[in-house]
């Protein structure tokens, strides 16, 4: 058993940002949340599948809504027990672990905060293994035997909302709307699981992926070495591109940010589509990677992670992809969360070093 | 205890469309399931407030949305117990009373399938006496009662169980589900208490729904007017007649709004509403307004007429009956008076000087 200490919880940050995709929010303020109750309360446990007892309660927490919405509508920290409270009503047995559904953005820091306050240990696991915007996209979608579609939304001001959907997407559409209501941004916990199914249900070892990410980042950094170069070493990823931001087109449409945009190097053009996160990525107008694969943008001069909602005109970026977890990459997986099911008609395009265009005369 | 017969359900039919002043929803359908299920299960017991043990526990319920999607997406008629699991599950406690939060319109036939299937008697009280368009527009929020547990549930089985701060939360959240659900869907909430029935209810909704619906049927039958007949009972007043030749109405957050003009000889009155009636014009003159219950009727066949069904041309008479009093306090007036639906003019009660 590991003990998430506020040195490793700021590794979690940039890992979290990297993983996600452009999306899953800024985590500044769920970042100093955690820090203050890891200051108050101690570093919390962070504990592998292994080490899980088989009728131990699982539930994963986070956030739902418009990323964009948190910056300005701030968690009251009540939210998260609303829900592990009605959760703990609904199933008549106390949750004994917490973890994150996403391990992309804010959402790798609430349970944090939750497993902080109330002395209980953190699952190093998730189930996305990056960051997704619809709570249908996890790995309890895809294999057999996840009956449970209940979900609970809680807002700051203590209204909560308990689902009992048919399925995921009811669930996804349901929770949506609980959102919105409640102002775009609201508590969300759902599938919870036992112990003994863990290894099923969730992808392990995200949130230690998350910190050695963010470890390397922060070691080279301050080595004065390239971080980009150590964490696609580390995570097998591609370097695509490089260039100036010349052009952003976003909009904000049914509850997500949508658009895309333009970095140009000399003549060469790369476009970046996303919704929440980044989705596809053309190079002089040719698909050349897509969701699931990771697609990250660093700002050059910071080397950080931008998300969707800060993209500026006129900074210097460069783009690069990490492999999707394999699970994603089957076709049950790129059904849920492939090019076409965000309306591409294009097939998902596997990343490789041989077809990136840093491989072609980019510079 | 009283029984509800099937005999019964016709009246209510003609009763509730009534008290709907314009709103609550075609009953036809409501109508055709509660029917089903008392021939099935037989008739259901009918208990008024003093019936009530002061430990009961009672659930108002009925359907929230737009009235008009109703017409294409019909209930499946399970809906309503899990309604009655979800909240019995959220308060820890047995439901013994139903009744309907409104008696205008389809929600007057919920309390009945569900009181046929599960042998649950109704409680004769509802919390609007007639029907409005929001949750918090309710008798029991005047006394400030907890509306949460409410529950929300589709008709393929989807449930929402929404534990809200007040009322106003609990209407915005269940609002929101109901669109998820396709703009309709079974809800019920403000459980109460028997001890807090009397004070927090309007009393014997249903009889007199059933008596004015019984009234009108009655006179249809006997061929004599029975627009008179019900204004009598209900000591409402007569506002005008004409012939429809104006509508304007558009469905905005959620609602259907607008207004129509009525002209005859010498007069045009304007009529505006959202959802339901809301405020009537003679010649530019405000003489009835929300909350008193304005009814519109067709002239030729006597059927009270629905916003959703408003048609040029036809000749109606319009109508107003006095709003339970809890409405016309300044309390109540704040919470459905013309003001509350953005209406800049006072709450005028009906004169019966008016003609």
């Amino acid at each position: 058993m590991k003990k998430l200490t506020l040195d490793l919880l700021e590794n979690l940050v940039i890992g979290s940002a990297i993983l996600g995709s452009g999306g899953g929010g800024d985590p500044l303020y769920f970042y100093m949340m955690a820090r203050y109750e890891i200051e108050k309360h101690g570093p919390v446990s962070l504990i592998g599948i292994n080490d899980l007892k088989k009728d131990d309660f699982v539930l994963p927490v986070g956030f739902m809504g418009a990323p964009v919405a948190e910056t300005e509508k701030i968690p009251s920290g009540r939210e998260f027990f609303a829900v592990v409270n009605a959760f703990e009503k609904i199933l008549k047995k106390n949750i004994d672990v917490v973890m994150p559904y996403e391990i992309g953005g804010i959402n790798a820091f609430i349970p944090v905060i939750v497993a902080a306050q109330k002395g209980i240990p953190l699952l190093d696991a998730d189930l996305m293994g990056r960051a997704f915007p619809e709570v249908q996209m996890t790995v309890c979608n895809l294999v057999e035997g996840m009956h449970s579609s209940t979900g609970v939304v809680a807002d700051c001001l203590g209204n909560t909302v308990i689902i009992h959907a048919n399925d995921s997407h009811t669930l996804e559409k349901f929770g949506r709307q609980a959102t919105v209501a409640m102002g775009s941004i609201a508590a969300f916990g759902y599938y919870p699981i036992l112990g003994q199914q863990a290894e099923t249900f969730t992808i392990p070892k995200s949130i230690s992926k998350a910190i050695a990410i963010g470890k390397l980042h922060r070691d080279a950094k301050k080595n004065g070495v390239s971080p980009l170069d150590a964490i696609l070493k580390l995570c097998k990823g591609v370097h695509l591109g490089s260039g100036r931001v010349v052009d952003i087109d976003r909009f904000i449409s049914k509850g997500f940010v949508n658009g895309k945009v333009v970095i140009e190097h000399q003549k060469d053009k790369i476009e970046v589509i996303f919704q929440n996160e980044f989705l596809i990525a053309k190079y002089n107008d040719k698909i050349f990677a897509t969701t699931p694969d990771i697609l990250v943008l660093i700002e050059q001069e910071t080397a950080v992670p931008i998300t969707c909602e800060s993209l500026q005109y006129g900074i210097k970026v460069d783009l690069v992809a990490l492999p999707a977890p394999e699970i994603w990459t089957t076709p049950a997986g790129l059904a849920l969360v492939g090019p076409r099911h965000f309306g591409y008609d294009v097939d998902y395009c596997p990343i490789n070093k041989k077809t990136s265009p840093m491989n072609e005369k980019f510079y | 205890m009283k029984k509800l017969t099937i005999e019964n359900l016709e009246d209510l039919a003609a009763g509730s469309a009534i008290l709907g002043s314009g709103g609550g929803g075609d009953t036809t359908i409501p109508y055709k399931i509660a029917r089903y299920e008392m021939e099935k299960h037989g008739p259901v017991s009918l208990a008024n407030i003093f019936e009530l043990t002061s430990d009961a526990t009672i659930l108002p319920l009925g359907f929230i949305g737009a009235p008009v999607a109703a017409v294409e997406k019909i209930a499946s008629g399970n809906e309503f117990s899990v309604v009655i699991h979800a909240i019995e599950q959220a308060l820890g406690k047995k439901i013994d009373f139903v009744m309907p939060f409104e008696i205008g319109g389809i929600s007057a036939f919920v309390p009945l399938i569900i009181a046929a299937q599960a042998k649950i008697p109704i409680l004769d009280a509802d919390m609007m006496g007639r029907a409005f368009p929001e949750a918090q527009m309710s008798s029991a929020n005047l006394q400030n009662v907890m509306a949460s547990p409410g529950a929300v549930v589709d008709f393929l089985g989807n449930s929402v169980i929404i534990f809200a701060k007040d009322s106003l939360a609990l209407e915005k959240l269940g609002r929101q589900a109901t669109v998820a659900m396709g703009s309709i869907g079974a809800f019920g909430f403000f459980p109460i208490s028997g001890a807090q029935a009397p004070l927090v209810t309007i009393p014997k909704s249903i009889t007199k729904a059933l008596a004015i619906g019984k009234t009108y049927r009655e006179t249809q039958k006997k061929g004599k007017n029975s627009l008179d007949a019900i204004l009598k009972l209900c000591k409402g007043v007569f506002l005008g007649s004409g012939k429809i030749t104006d509508i304007d109405r558009v469905i905005s957050n959620g609602f259907l709004e607008g207004s129509i003009t009525i002209q005859n000889k010498d007069e045009t009155i304007k009529l505006m509403f959202q959802n339901e009636f809301l405020i009537a014009k003679l010649n530019e003159q405000i003489v009835a307004t929300t909350p008193d219950i304005l009814v519109l009727f067709e002239q030729e066949t006597a059927v009270p007429i629905m916003c959703e069904s408003l048609q040029y041309g036809i000749k109606v008479n319009l109508v107003a009956l006095p709003a339970p009093e809890i409405w016309t306090t300044s309390a109540g007036l704040a919470l459905v008076g013309p003001r509350h639906f953005g209406y800049d003019v006072d709450y005028q009660p009906i004169r019966k000087t008016l003609h």
